[in-house]
């Protein structure tokens, strides 16, 4: 199913969990480097500059390609035929490698995967199928299963956001077709929506047998409560009513289900981060409380918007002085000072171990060789 | 933490017993850090505050008055400096730790304010007469004093940017400061001198063991602004380009040597892009034939940046490699 040898993979995050230990001092740099040669790793990972350089120059080819063939091509009607033709041939090339050349997160295979997903995109865009009635929901349907197909079989997280988004859509999209109804419900289907997205990820971000795509359920998990939050919040349905129904908000009785949701869902994020020490989560909801806020000065003016900003700025740096006389010493767990501990690290390090590792144990007999 | 990552390694006999306890010790209750946070909290806060207070004193300039302006924008000035006199150690040529997060934030805010504050004075009141050039001169000293007495990289960087302005004004002779018009000789000429400058005062921070740790700041400013200098020029002074390319080529490969010198994987990546930049607008010009239709021009240009690009990726993986070689790293 994954491109990336899994075994190969295992290694790497053991390699990676060692290589923390040692650099907090807890393991020696010796066992650190006994750790490395029992566990070889044999993926091309540059670091991160290397990985942005080869990352533009895949993409300086990739869209000289796409010109070339808006430019050649005649008749323009056979365009989408090509850009699908080499959307197979960047397949091709970016299996080669992964397999031949063990390329990981390279910049190269990176930019490959998402240029894949664009000349596929952009064959449909240029074809005939957008004279069609509802390619809207065509479009959003291919993105969709392109994006989920390109998580399975690369654990892309940035294709994880895109088909996470995409499928939200076709789904509304198709509700929408239902009617009055369908627009008056339509804060509600998404919230609800974003829940069984949360939910789910949640869920699978834990199983062992899907160690590898931790980090897409993770984005799964942070760009659903975003949307989750986006749904509740006031100002987005009244905009939505009043564009769809020409309706204000303000006077109907579902006012107060909304008002309520804008200043639950941050609270419930902020509480739920303090107790599961879900740091991105506390984060989430630090920004959702300020985009409440904003919510609220936008319907009830009591200060001016200038006043606004000087009030808040003095609060943020009131709450960051208390924040940091607070936590110097560390208070339960938390601290001012910089550490990389997390418990999103601890939380990889159980799954580690939760099946995959020890079934890559059993596999390789490497318990035995040591 | 984990009972069984580290419990397996050390069945394995890759950890000590002694290594386990340290890890199940370090682990049992791991400590979140909310650094980050705090700092974005109070830059948001920092931006709020004088956005707001911008925003009021421009939509009540008329009741306000310059002087009270000039007095609040003045307090906030001294407020931050008294911050930073009191929290800060006395003056060390090493680089100096900063007390809290707060002092640093302080400081740049003390600094912008009081560029804001000799700006204001001028556009007012003129008091350097006609002379902007005094005007921009004596802030760049004072954000230069005070990033070396208070070791603080922010204000540096305000200092460097001040640096940049003043020299625009000389230049240009006008009152929009900076080097923005890049599109005529003498500015052009002035900021790769700038950016020669700020790389040699690099290295002069680092012989002279006079807060070393800023060498890396004044490279970074040096070094880009050099290489968008040579690549304006290359463009501004068509055909008579040459000069500049190996101006440019000279300067990618002193990038170069620094790299593998020091082991940077980022002045690598930066110099060979640069340079590479700098190749692709002279053969995008050489392309240009007379006599041979825009078309297959545009063409051809398009086929080279199909083909050049794997060549580049080929270089940087073999440099990337052979650096990795050279500095002992697997």
């Amino acid at each position: 199913m994954l491109a990336y040898d899994e075994l190969e993979l295992m290694d790497l995050a053991v390699r990676e969990h060692a290589e923390h230990a040692a650099k907090r001092e807890v393991i020696t740099q010796a066992e650190n480097e006994t750790i490395n040669t029992a566990y070889p790793v044999n993926f091309y990972s540059p670091n991160i500059f290397m990985r942005i350089g080869l990352g533009l120059v895949t993409a300086t080819a990739t869209i000289a390609i796409g010109s070339l063939i808006l430019v050649l091509i005649r008749p323009k009607s056979s365009i989408p035929f090509y850009f699908l033709i080499i959307a197979v041939g960047m397949f091709l090339l970016l299996e080669l490698f992964i397999r031949k050349y063990h390329h990981l997160r390279s910049g190269i295979d990176d930019v490959l995967l998402y240029s894949i997903l664009i000349f596929i995109y952009m064959s449909l865009a240029t074809s005939r199928l957008t004279d069609i009635n509802n390619f809207h929901l065509l479009f959003s349907l291919t993105a969709t299963i392109a994006g989920i197909l390109a998580v399975v079989r690369y654990a892309d997280r940035l294709a994880a956001f895109q088909s996470l988004f995409t499928g939200v859509f076709f789904l509304g999209a198709l509700w929408y077709k239902m009617g009055t109804l369908a627009k008056f419900s339509m804060p509600i289907i998404m919230i609800m929506l974003f829940i069984s997205v949360y939910t789910l990820a949640r869920q699978y971000r834990n199983s062992p047998s899907l160690l590898h795509y931790t980090g897409c359920f993770r984005i799964l998990e942070i760009f659903s409560l975003c949307g989750l939050y986006a749904a509740c919040n006031f100002y987005i349905a009244d905009l939505w009513w009043n564009a769809q129904l020409n309706i204000s908000l303000s006077s109907q009785p579902s006012k107060y289900f909304f008002i309520i949701s804008s200043i639950l869902v941050p609270l419930w994020c902020l509480f739920s981060g303090l107790n599961k020490r879900d740091l991105i989560r506390l984060r989430l909801s630090v920004l959702m409380i300020a985009a409440s806020v904003i919510t609220f000065h936008h319907y009830v003016k009591i200060i001016t918007d200038e006043v606004a900003m000087i009030l808040y700025g003095i609060i943020l740096i009131i709450s960051a002085y208390v924040l940091l006389k607070k936590l110097k010493g560390g208070v339960a767990g938390y601290t001012h000072l910089a550490t990389e501990d997390s418990a999103e690290w601890i939380d990889l390090e159980e799954l580690l171990v939760g099946g995959s590792f020890s079934r890559k144990m059993n596999a390789t007999g490497k318990t035995n060789q040591h | 933490m984990s009972k069984g990552l580290f419990d397996q390694l050390q069945q394995e006999g890759l950890l000590s017993e002694d290594s386990l306890h340290r890890v199940q010790k370090h682990y049992a209750k791991p400590v979140i850090s909310l650094q980050k946070d705090i700092n974005v909290i109070l830059y948001v806060g920092v931006l709020l505050l004088s956005a707001g207070l911008s925003i009021l004193v421009y939509k009540n300039i008329d009741r306000i008055g310059h002087l009270a302006i000039l007095s609040a924008i003045g307090a906030i000035c001294i407020f931050c400096y008294a911050y930073g006199f009191r929290k800060s150690s006395p003056f060390s040529r090493n680089e100096v730790e900063s007390p809290d997060a707060l002092y640093d934030y302080l400081l740049v805010l003390g600094g912008l304010t009081m560029v804001i504050f000799m700006g204001y004075l001028q556009y007012q009141y003129h008091v350097f007469g006609n002379s902007w050039n005094l005007a921009g001169f004596i802030p760049m000293v004072l954000l230069f004093i005070t990033a070396y007495y208070f070791d603080q990289l922010g204000v540096l960087s305000l200092a460097i940017l001040n640096l940049a302005a003043w020299l625009g004004i000389i230049i240009n002779r006008v009152k929009w400061p900076f080097l923005w018009n890049l599109d005529e000789n003498h500015t052009i000429y002035t900021a790769i001198l700038l950016g020669i400058f700020l790389v040699g005062m690099s290295y002069f921070s680092r012989l002279t063991n006079l807060k070393s740790h800023f060498s890396k700041l004044y490279h970074q400013f040096g070094t880009h602004i050099f290489f968008i200098s040579c690549i304006t020029s290359i463009v501004h002074f068509n055909p008579q380009y040459w000069p500049w390319f190996f101006l440019l080529l000279a300067g990618s490969v002193s990038h170069l040597i620094k790299a593998f010198k020091e082991s940077s994987f980022y002045y690598l990546v930066v110099a060979i892009l640069y340079l590479y930049i700098g190749i692709s607008i002279i053969v995008v010009d050489l392309l240009k034939v007379p006599g041979i239709r825009d078309e297959v021009i545009f063409q051809r240009n398009l086929i080279y940046f199909i083909i050049s690009p794997a060549g580049l990726a080929y270089l940087l993986v073999r440099l990337n490699n052979k650096l990795k070689t050279d500095a002992g790293i697997r």
